[in-house]
């Protein structure tokens, strides 16, 4: 029956990781809504499985945080405790100590951590009489009838209520129909019954079980004393169960002289399902099975040496003029794309994943910073690319930071202007064509522009006469140029452009754009253009000095073809007319330092959207448009600004990816 | 500075390896290779794969002794001009040219030579540490040298000739 814990560490700690992040969440909303039965019972739910799931994989430190946490959410609960701002911080406290730990868990770290403080607070807040948490180890003495509802606390391995007989049952255990890993379910069902009394055997067999040679349910033989009840509300609380029957006596013999293996579905129901028992319907969760990332890439990357192979034959079909290869690669060519499809929606995951952080955070900080704060989110279940969610967090929450700290005036100032005491963030996420958009928006202060002017000028940055030419949003993208910051001397936009060029600079990293908008007053609203996916992209192939680029797609708002007596020049700079608009004109050879043509008769031009303009690029010949693989660049030119990657052609040429904004920075 | 006190320096795998050489009277074994008048060598468990000279895209904004970039079976690295980058002069280009394609540190790099002669087995104590001799290369490159049949052999630090914070200074 023994089972190496070890190999479900990281399941669990996965899954405890998930229910904390569920805690947080539900948390916040509780101190909005106090009192909220449902999140009361999502809240408690949350706790009440992370302490099962620690006890079954013996941590007990965990446990008993967790347990003493129950008693708090317990008082909630039954209206004993008020959900006062300090038991919602203790709360957090609390959830955060219970990271800690699981993150050690997860390090395989030996540092002890004390909880002990913790402990005590959460004590003194539900009067501290109630029972307390007695490690497995200790036999507990004066545990009442909590018992049933806290099994962590059930000594091991001695049954309880010894009074009773012995009895030989029979039980079907019946698992969620779209629990993901069975066997792990399995585990904790068995470790659990081996508390409850003696297990004699099991139909399937322990080994098929582990196996997972099982439907959805499975027969246990267990010696015990314990009341029926009472391992059936010990089983269901474990995640997944959904039922738990016990079969009659001649039922179970009949069965076992039989031989016939158990057929779950003409079972009828005896017990309650896990969910009804315990209030609140809890949502479907989608069929699921966790992949490493490290898979999905390989995948990717196979797949994206499978579009190269595809264009060269395709090539190959085209120079020899071969119809039937041209027709079969036709459908290999559909088949490639449906495959790149595929895989690249199993590496999007809605960008949730990173939001259900950020209230707590913006709660906490807002509270530690004294103002007050609505905070809203939408878009929740707009996907990304995993790779690109994973790297846009921190800047997130660096927008966030800033929105709370320099954009929201406290509630004071905030009266004064007129405006409501409580201001207000908001955090969307929507989907723009190819782009996905992730706004930050707060209806502070916002940004002085002429203030920010000033100060440019003071450092050098500007000359007063760029103030003709310059709109106001080319006056914002100071704030994000490395070093440039309005810190103190300009105190209403007080560290405003601190760390944004590292926003920036990782937003552009990814292919995106960061677009700020602000009035005075009024507000500030900080866009991630972000692509939706990274590995493959469109692009146009443009051929300059005899050398091939590709500018992605995306960033391309039109071609044109321009006579050379088409360019005129305003204060230097060269620009083009193109329907009625004027469009600053750069010649891409001398922008990257290659010989020029000499310019004669007409060239074609690429309209690039830099926001907040469009910028005409002079190329020599315009290839095309393809379907590119990125392909990062060695760490020993990633320092070189202006390119996204490279990739490689059909033809095994490779070709630099340009990233015309940070080319032109 | 002394072979052991490499060590430190050269990846993990590597150590491994040097950890089998050491028991076997601390031996290295070295990628044999002609850059312009002189004799190089760089230490067989850096050197990834030799290949000939192909087509190179050229690389704008980079440093002026980064040849390009190449396809290596779908990995995409890039190739320095190693005579530049050491500032000596270089043979002419031909049937014999080679890019190195090296491995220092976490970036690999494709290094244009004259030609690749042999792969020497010596003695790690056949490599002294400070080079006294006359050589045009910057001793801030080397690690020591290797005499050797009556040869004189220049032992390039890979990790010096690759290295960013050089990159960093030149403004890149």
């Amino acid at each position: 029956m023994d089972m190496d814990v070890s190999q479900y560490k990281e399941l669990f700690i996965n899954e405890a990781q998930e229910h904390l992040e569920a805690l947080n969440q539900s948390l916040v909303d509780l101190e909005k809504d106090p009192g909220n039965p449902d999140v009361l019972t999502e809240i408690f739910r949350s706790a009440h499985t992370l302490k099962g799931m620690s006890a079954t994989m013996g941590f007990d430190q965990l446990t008993e945080l967790a347990h003493e946490m129950e008693n708090v959410l317990d008082g909630l609960r039954s209206g004993d405790i008020e959900a006062s701002t300090e038991i919602v911080d203790l709360l957090f406290g609390c959830f955060d100590l219970l990271g800690a730990m699981v993150a050690a868990i997860a390090e395989g770290s030996a540092q002890p951590i004390d909880t002990q403080p913790v402990i005590d607070a959460l004590r003194q807040a539900y009067g501290g009489g109630s029972p307390t948490f007695v490690p497995r180890k200790a036999p507990s003495a004066g545990v009442e009838k909590e018992k049933s509802e806290r099994e962590a606390e059930s000594p091991v391995p001695v049954p309880q209520e010894l009074g009773g007989e012995e009895e030989l049952l029979r039980l079907r255990v019946t698992l969620d129909r779209d629990c993901a890993l069975k066997s792990v379910r399995v585990f904790m069902i068995f470790r659990k019954l081996s508390q409850l009394g003696r297990v004699a055997g099991s139909r399937p067999s322990m080994e098929d079980l582990e196996d997972e040679k099982f439907d959805r349910s499975f027969e246990v033989f267990l010696m015990t004393a314990t009341k029926r009840e009472e391992i059936r509300k010990e089983l269901l609380a474990i995640a997944e169960v959904s039922q738990v029957e016990f079969l009659e006596e001649e039922e179970a013999s009949g069965a076992e002289t039989e031989e016939e293996p158990s057929r779950p579905e003409e079972i009828v129901t005896i017990s309650s399902s896990k969910e009804s028992g315990a209030g609140a319907a809890v949502p479907l969760r989608t069929q699921s099975v966790r992949v490493n990332i490290s898979r999905l890439d390989n995948l990717m990357n196979l797949i994206g040496e499978l579009v190269i192979n595809r264009t060269r034959l395709q090539e190959i079909a085209s120079s020899y003029n071969i119809p039937e290869l041209k027709e079969a690669l036709a459908q290999t060519a559909r088949l490639t794309a449906d495959l790149q499809d595929e895989v690249m929606k199993t590496r999007m995951v809605p960008v949730e994943h990173i939001f259900n952080r950020f209230p707590r955070m913006v709660r906490d900080l807002a509270k530690n910073r004294g103002k007050e704060v609505d905070f809203t989110m939408e878009g929740r279940d707009i996907e990304l690319d995993r790779t690109i969610l994973d790297e846009i967090s921190d800047p997130l929450m660096h927008l966030l930071r800033n929105a709370v700290d320099h954009g929201i005036d406290s509630p004071e100032e905030r009266e004064a202007r007129g405006k409501p005491r409580r201001g207000s963030i908001k955090l969307a996420a929507r989907r723009d064509r190819n782009y996905v958009s992730i706004e930050v928006s707060d209806d502070g202060q916002g940004i002085d522009v002429q203030k920010v002017w000033e100060k440019a000028v003071a450092a050098g940055l500007l000359s007063p006469e760029d103030r003709r030419t310059l709109g106001s949003e080319e006056v914002l993208r100071l704030l994000t140029a490395p070093g440039f910051t309005t810190t103190d001397e300009v105190s209403g936009v007080s560290g405003r452009g601190v760390g944004l060029d590292v926003v920036r600079s990782k937003v552009e990293s990814l292919g995106g754009m960061l677009v700020m908008e602000t009035a005075k007053g009024e507000g500030t609203t900080f866009a991630m253009k972000l692509p939706l996916t990274l590995a493959i992209i469109q692009a146009l192939l443009v051929r300059v000095s005899g050398e091939t680029y590709a500018i992605p797609l995306g960033t391309v708002s039109e071609t044109a073809v321009i006579s050379s007596h088409e360019i005129k020049s305003v204060s230097g700079q060269e620009v083009i007319f193109l329907r009625d608009e004027t469009l600053p004109l750069v010649r891409l050879a001398r922008c990257l330092g290659l010989p020029e043509d000499d310019g004669h008769g007409t060239f074609p031009v690429v309209v690039v959207e830099i926001a907040p303009r469009s910028i005409a690029v002079a190329v020599d010949e315009l290839l095309g448009q393809q379907e590119i693989v990125i392909t990062s660049l060695d760490k020993f030119l990633k320092g070189i600004r202006g390119f996204g990657g490279a990739t490689i052609l059909g033809t095994g040429e490779v070709a630099l990816i340009l990233d015309i904004p940070t080319l032109l920075s | 500075m002394g072979y052991s006190d490499r060590r430190g320096t050269v990846a993990g795998r590597e150590e491994m390896i040097m950890a089998d050489d050491a028991k076997t009277a601390e031996e290295i074994q070295l990628v044999v290779f002609s850059l312009g008048r002189e004799e190089f060598a760089v230490e067989v468990t850096q050197v990834r794969e030799i290949i000939r000279m192909e087509e190179i895209t050229r690389m704008p904004k980079s440093p002026y002794f980064v040849e390009g970039i190449i396809n290596l079976r779908g990995q995409i690295i890039a190739v320095i001009d190693l005579a530049k980058r050491l500032n000596i002069d270089s043979g002419e280009r031909g049937a014999e040219t080679r890019i190195i394609v090296v491995e220092a540190g976490d970036v690999k790099v494709g290094m244009i030579v004259d030609s690749v002669s042999e792969v020497l087995r010596i003695g790690a104590d056949a490599v002294e540490p400070s080079p006294t001799m006359a050589t045009d290369v910057s001793a801030a490159f080397l690690q020591g040298v290797v005499k050797h049949d009556n040869r004189l052999i220049i032992l390039l630090d890979l990790t010096k000739v690759l290295s960013l914070e050089e990159m960093a200074s030149l403004g890149f």
